[in-house]
């Protein structure tokens, strides 16, 4: 383990309690990444996140909830009720060697247990405190109930996702605007640590998803007052069909579509045209075809059509994995469309030692899984996935004796009151 | 006024587009000090005239627009994207092709805290920008590259926008409907990373603080972005599972989809105005030549004229059919244009769309037509019995809720056709925003789909967040920005927006101000031609 090569790691001076649910789980796994210590702090019984699926071998169960285990590593885990007068006391002394609290209860949850910043801020004035909603703290929406799908679409993201003919959609399965959210959260604690260096001085955050979602759709109405149709991407405007998923010889998908020279003043097609004619694939309207003139909006469908007849019969005539290569040889813009499988087995991450294998004897003997790895490496210390995440109350006993020196019959008592 | 939170950070940035800018953008808002450096030779994109000055760049980008698209013209300074990511930062314009240009830089990075940039794979090296360069001007350097798939490997060369990232790391194949391509979910990765990127740099800013150490930074973008993938990637080792998209299906929620509602917001309109006679029959020929256009009374322009209510109506029923900017371009890219423009209210048309209005009073048709209103869209999700209940008392307990196959949470999953059927039949009858109301004073999660407008014009609870900020900029004007405040707001720490600078706007300034240079020195540099 990285922690016993006795090595500084980037935010290893720091310490997180995490009191957060699905919405800012990946923010503390983010901060453990960094070296920071990371407390998970669960109410008895367990996270609510544990109850999201997928499970390890699609056994519902809160020990094996895939979703729990990818966003949690890195951080020690224990239970404890902050809803009984022991819970309060014993999370005010661990405030108190607190670096950083995140948390994404309802707005004035924690304020009305006597567990707000304001209450917060008097133990520890340096704290740095995060809180993580889906509308924020305050304002006309801030108490209103949402998910991820409702995050989604009132941020703006979800209306031009899809076909003009179906509803809005969303990104399937996990809650990406949580993932956004959190990623946004663990930049916003960051720079906080910044500002308390230089001041000395702790602050609270307010973070809000459905701003998060909102500042990355793409400013069409902010700039032209029109509202972008479903299904661009497909189709440029209405007046032309332009095909942009392509089929191989092997089933997989690629994505490609000719670019015109106006886009970066680059000759982006040049490779494809490249390859295509070495092969025999290109026909003569093709070959003849002025591409520095490509321009979709006078291009008309039958000229479309007739350059993409060639290209369908190119793409489909080699498999996924030949096509990649030969995108990295020819220095072209297309890339496969990659399931978890392919990213798992892909050639460029293996090279660069991406993946972290971790042991799972909590889920069975000899199991281990491959999780994401440094999400960007440095030549002094890279941030390192080294800790499952932990099982319900895993760390009660380590955490409660060296952090607040209790006894095991301290830990048992609590236990008895229902606080931990 | 407090001291800002970046105040005396420097930051010499060399990225483009949007992952790299976006960086720069938010630690300049908190006070940082970030110099853009750019030039003619080496534009970033978003300097491009496709992406040019406000609506127009805009249609084209969206391929909606009408004139030819111009060559690649770095020289821009108006365009509205370039204007949205690089707001508060200044433009140092240098030929880094040139020694004294990277001569120049030097001096910048040595009094530099960060160093960002992308160029791609080797570039950076090959021009003495690379990391063990720039650590012998400045020892304690932080540096971060951020590309495609990192500075090493095999596909480290491979290139790409965030656009098609997405495709690699396996979004865009969770995105949309089972049964149809996926959906195009834009360049996704490209707003993730740069988060990632500042937990980075400030983590390696506090390192070096406590050992004295920089650092360099190679930042995947793909290996960032898999960090959104990961349920799926222990989905598939765990479980072999291939998980693809399936709309808006989601197992611990049902009902969980977006229903239709019946429109709401004001008018739409769309301002047309003919003149000559081929125009008039290029727009018969779009209305698919319907038997009343050959109808006597509307043969020539002054028939139209003598009969023009008549023919309001009758255009008027037809535009009621269509969104008012598919229309706008259907009549533009006609083989005989007609001039058309979509306007938010007649009176609008009235005082805003000279180019149709100075027709009048010779045209015929000639005013502003209702059009179809756009689709409007709520969503809904029901994760618990106690929520299905409020759920069904929203909607006056009817007989159908009451049915054995919506008793419990696996019926109403193994029903859930059936019921987004009978929802959507219910939420038609309502506008987006009252759904949405009457569903969350039952406690039932609830929203509108919204839209660009939505959200910038009428969303009470950004603009209680300050979300959106009005700049001025000497070539694109007066503009709203989105995202002025982040999604994160700081107790002790306000932020503040600066427009975006013009290509090398701040020559002078960082030459002489920052770098002490006298005027004699300056002039030789712009004889030699390094600053462009």
């Amino acid at each position: 383990m990285a922690s016993e090569k006795n090595q500084e790691g980037m935010l290893s001076p720091y310490r997180v309690l995490d009191l957060t649910d699905e919405k800012g789980q990946i923010c503390g796994k983010l901060l453990g990444d960094m070296g920071a210590d990371v407390v998970k702090i669960e109410p008895p019984g367990g996270d609510p996140a544990r109850r999201i699926g997928p499970y390890y071998h699609d056994h519902e169960h809160p020990e094996k909830s895939l979703f729990w285990l990818s966003y949690n590593t890195n951080k020690r885990g224990i239970t404890l009720n902050i809803e009984t007068d022991e819970g309060r006391e014993i999370f005010k002394r661990l405030v108190k060697q607190a670096d950083f609290v995140i948390e994404s209860f309802n707005p004035g949850y924690l304020d009305g247990l006597g567990l707000g910043y304001k209450d917060l801020e008097k133990i520890n004035p340096a704290l740095m405190m995060l809180s993580i909603t889906h509308f924020g703290q305050t304002g006309p929406y801030s108490h209103y109930q949402s998910s991820d799908l409702i995050d989604w679409a009132m941020s703006g993201r979800m209306y031009p996702l899809g076909d003009a003919d179906r509803p809005p959609v969303r990104i399937s399965h996990q809650p990406q605007t949580y993932l956004q959210a959190g990623i946004e959260a663990a930049a916003a604690a960051s720079m906080a640590l910044y500002h308390r260096q230089a001041t000395g001085e702790g602050q609270h955050i307010d973070l809000a998803i459905q701003a998060a979602e909102a500042q990355l759709g793409d400013a069409i109405w902010d700039q032209t007052k029109l509202i972008r149709p479903r299904r661009l991407g497909v189709t440029a405007g209405m007046r032309i069909i332009i095909n942009r998923t392509w089929v191989c010889k092997d089933g997989g998908l690629i994505s490609w579509a000719y670019m015109p020279a106006s886009f970066d003043g680059v000759k982006r097609n040049a490779g494809l045209i490249e390859w295509m004619t070495k092969e025999g694939f290109a026909t003569e309207y093709f070959k003849a075809f002025d591409w520095e003139a490509l321009d979709y909006t006078s291009i008309t469908q039958d000229m479309i059509d007739r350059l993409e007849e060639p290209t369908r019969r190119f793409f489909f005539a080699h498999t996924k994995a030949e096509l990649l290569a030969g995108a990295v040889k020819y220095r072209i813009f297309f890339y496969p469309q990659f399931t978890a499988a392919d990213v798992l087995t892909d050639i460029q991450l293996i090279d660069r030692n991406y993946w972290t294998e971790l042991e799972h004897p909590d889920l069975g003997e000899g199991v281990r899984l491959k999780y994401p790895g440094a999400f960007a490496v440095s030549s002094e210390v890279s941030p390192a996935v080294t800790r499952r995440a932990p099982r319900i109350g895993e760390h009660n006993l380590e955490v409660y004796q060296t952090l607040l020196g209790m006894t095991t019959e301290d830990v048992s008592r609590l236990k008895a009151l229902d606080a931990i | 006024m407090a001291k800002k939170m970046f105040e005396g950070l420097k930051i010499v940035d060399f990225t483009t587009v949007i992952a790299g800018p976006f960086i720069t953008k938010t630690l300049a808002a908190y006070g940082a000090e970030v110099i853009k450096v750019e030039s003619r030779t080496r534009p970033d994109l978003w300097r491009g005239e496709m992406f040019g000055k406000g609506k127009k760049g805009m249609m084209a980008m969206m391929g909606l627009g009408t004139e030819p698209m111009k060559p690649f013209n770095p020289w821009m300074n108006t365009s509205a994207q370039f204007g949205y990511w690089n707001t508060g930062k200044m433009s140092l314009a240098v030929d880094l092709a040139k020694p004294e240009g990277i001569g120049l830089v030097k001096k910048l990075v040595a009094r530099a805290d960060i160093v960002l940039e992308n160029f791609a794979g080797g570039v950076g090296k090959r021009m003495g920008l690379g990391y063990e360069d720039l650590k012998q001007v400045k020892p304690d350097i932080i540096m971060l590259s951020s590309c495609m798939q990192g500075q090493t490997g095999p596909h480290a060369e491979h290139p790409g926008y965030g656009t098609q990232l997405v495709n690699l790391v396996g979004l865009s194949g969770i995105s949309g409907w089972p049964d149809r391509d996926p959906a195009a979910i834009g360049a996704y990765t490209d707003y993730v990373v740069p988060h990632l990127s500042i937990l980075a740099l400030m983590a390696a800013l506090d390192y070096r603080r406590r050992t004295g150490q920089g650092q360099y930074i190679d930042q995947s973008q793909y290996e960032s972005a898999v960090h959104l993938m990961t349920p799926l990637v222990l989905d598939s080792q765990a479980n072999s599972r291939e998980s693809l998209r399936v709309g808006n299906r989601y197992p611990h929620a049902v009902p969980h989809n977006a229903y239709p509602c019946k429109p709401t917001h004001a008018d739409r309109f769309l301002s047309i105005g003919i003149y000559t006679d081929q125009e008039w029959q290029s727009f018969c020929k779009i209305m698919g030549n319907p038997a009343w256009t050959k109808d006597p009374k509307f043969a020539t322009l002054n028939a139209r004229r003598q009969n023009e209510k008549e023919l309001d109506d009758l255009v008027e029923a037809w535009t009621m059919q269509f969104l008012p900017e598919d229309l706008e371009k259907r009549l533009q890219n006609a083989d005989e244009s007609i001039p058309s423009a979509v306007v938010k209210s007649k009176e609008e048309f009235y005082g805003r769309t000279p180019a149709i209005k100075g027709r009048s009073p010779y045209a015929a048709p000639h005013g502003a037509y209702r059009c179809r209103h756009e689709d409007r869209w709520c969503v809904i999700a029901v994760f618990n019995d106690a929520q299905w209940e409020s759920f069904c008392r929203v909607l006056g307990d009817p007989p159908w809720t009451k049915e054995g196959r919506f008793a419990s949470f696996a019926a109403r999953k193994d029903h859930e056709e059936d019921l987004d059927h009978l929802i959507g039949a219910w939420t038609k009858g309502y506008s987006p925003e009252s759904v949405m109301e009457m569903m969350q004073a039952g406690g039932v999660p609830a929203g509108i789909v919204s839209t660009g407008e939505d959200i910038m014009e009428l969303d009470p609870q950004l603009r209680h967040r300050h979300f959106y900020r009005t700049l001025d900029h000497p070539e694109i004007g007066e503009g709203t920005y989105r995202g002025s405040t982040p999604s994160f707001i700081f107790s002790k720490c306000p932020c503040d927006v600066g427009r975006a600078p013009l290509m090398g706007e701040h020559n002078e300034y960082i030459l002489k101000e920052i770098l002490g240079m006298k005027d004699d020195e300056v002039q030789a540099l712009i004889d030699a031609e390094v600053l462009n």
